[in-house]
């Protein structure tokens, strides 16, 4: 956590939003369907 | 420079991550990685068969946190449903597990970018102002929202959040303001500008916005965050109901003119009976 937090800390300002913001939106999808299903399926 | 030498380091660590995959990954090399352990002088005591059985923990834990300090999203987001669908630990476990690497990881976050002198402070108090009494009062009001209607509230709030992230045109592509209406048009304007100077040089200038709708939202979501009552593992009856709440924190140049990546972090929790305000015995909790 120490090691990948300090790289990403300084990487995270250079990651461009066209694309570090797709792949939260795909993520944030996907934790979604997932609580979804395993609420209404339980 | 610094971009480079960033790059740079990323770069080897996949490497060597995959690397140890590559060589550590099949089962006859764990044993030749077990008798080659056996040969090093290690203290007495250390757990070889773990270690060799679980290295891979760490590569993937740098990959994760990487992933979410540089984007602003929760750590534990990854971590809970890593260690309960691929480590293999219980939820409660995983849940404690989750949030004590998010400790030392968003309180490290929080370190390097005050360090980097990238922090928004004036725009931060007011959130705080907001944010850190409704926190408390969501503790406080933790039974009052049924917990199957939180769940489904989370789960389709984050569809819809990322949606909304894969669909709209990131901050770079947009013109400041031009989504805005005359009445935001006339809220954002002449509130002067917010000027953060970083240490290695850069600045960044953008108009200060306006604040009353940011503070709000902070507060509604610092208010979910109490009510899911973060760091206390459950234990729920299988036929008990369970609930979800999220919280986000966003800084747009489309909305109020102002830079920076949206920060969003979602959380989903269940919960058992409510129980006093600081009691050490089990609330809700985060599973993330």
């Amino acid at each position: 956590m120490l090691i990948g937090g300090t790289v990403g800390t300084r990487v995270g300002k250079y990651v461009p939003s066209e694309v570090m913001e797709p792949v939260l939106g795909v993520v944030f999808a996907i934790v979604g369907v997932i609580v979804l299903a395993s609420d209404l399926l339980a | 420079m610094t971009r480079v030498w960033s790059g740079v380091f990323t770069a080897a660590a996949g490497m060597v991550a995959i690397a140890m995959i590559v060589v550590f990954g099949g089962e006859p090399v764990n044993v030749s990685a077990v008798v080659f352990l056996q040969s090093l002088p290690l203290p007495a005591g250390f757990p070889v068969d773990q270690f060799v059985a679980h290295w891979w923990v760490f590569p993937a834990s740098v990959l994760f946190s990487l992933i979410a300090l540089s984007s602003g999203v929760s750590g534990a987001l990854f971590f809970s449903p890593f260690f309960m669908l691929v480590v293999g630990l219980s939820p409660s476990q995983a849940i404690g597990a989750g949030l004590l690497t998010e400790v030392f990881g968003m309180g490290n976050g929080l370190l390097n970018y005050v360090r980097q002198r990238v922090v928004d402070y004036s725009t931060a108090k007011w959130l705080l102002l907001g944010a850190v009494p409704a926190v408390v009062a969501g503790a406080f009001a933790t039974h009052l929202i049924p917990t199957t209607l939180l769940t489904l509230g989370f789960g389709v709030g984050l569809l819809v959040l990322g949606g909304f992230l894969v669909y709209y045109d990131p901050p770079e592509e947009c013109v400041p303001g031009e989504r805005e209406g005359e009445y935001l048009k006339q809220k954002n304007s002449g509130r002067g500008r917010t000027t953060v100077e970083t240490t290695n040089g850069e600045t960044f200038s953008y108009d200060t916005c306006w604040r009353p709708p940011g503070v709000g939202l902070a507060t509604v979501g610092r208010f979910i965050t109490g009510q899911i009552r973060p760091g206390y593992p459950r234990s729920r009856p299988r036929n008990s109901s369970s609930g979800v709440g999220c919280r986000r924190e966003s800084r747009s140049r489309r909305a109020c003119s102002c830079s920076g990546s949206p920060r969003l972090r979602a959380r989903r929790y269940t919960r058992s009976p409510p129980r006093p305000f600081g009691t050490s015995s089990p609330g809700r909790s985060l599973v993330c």
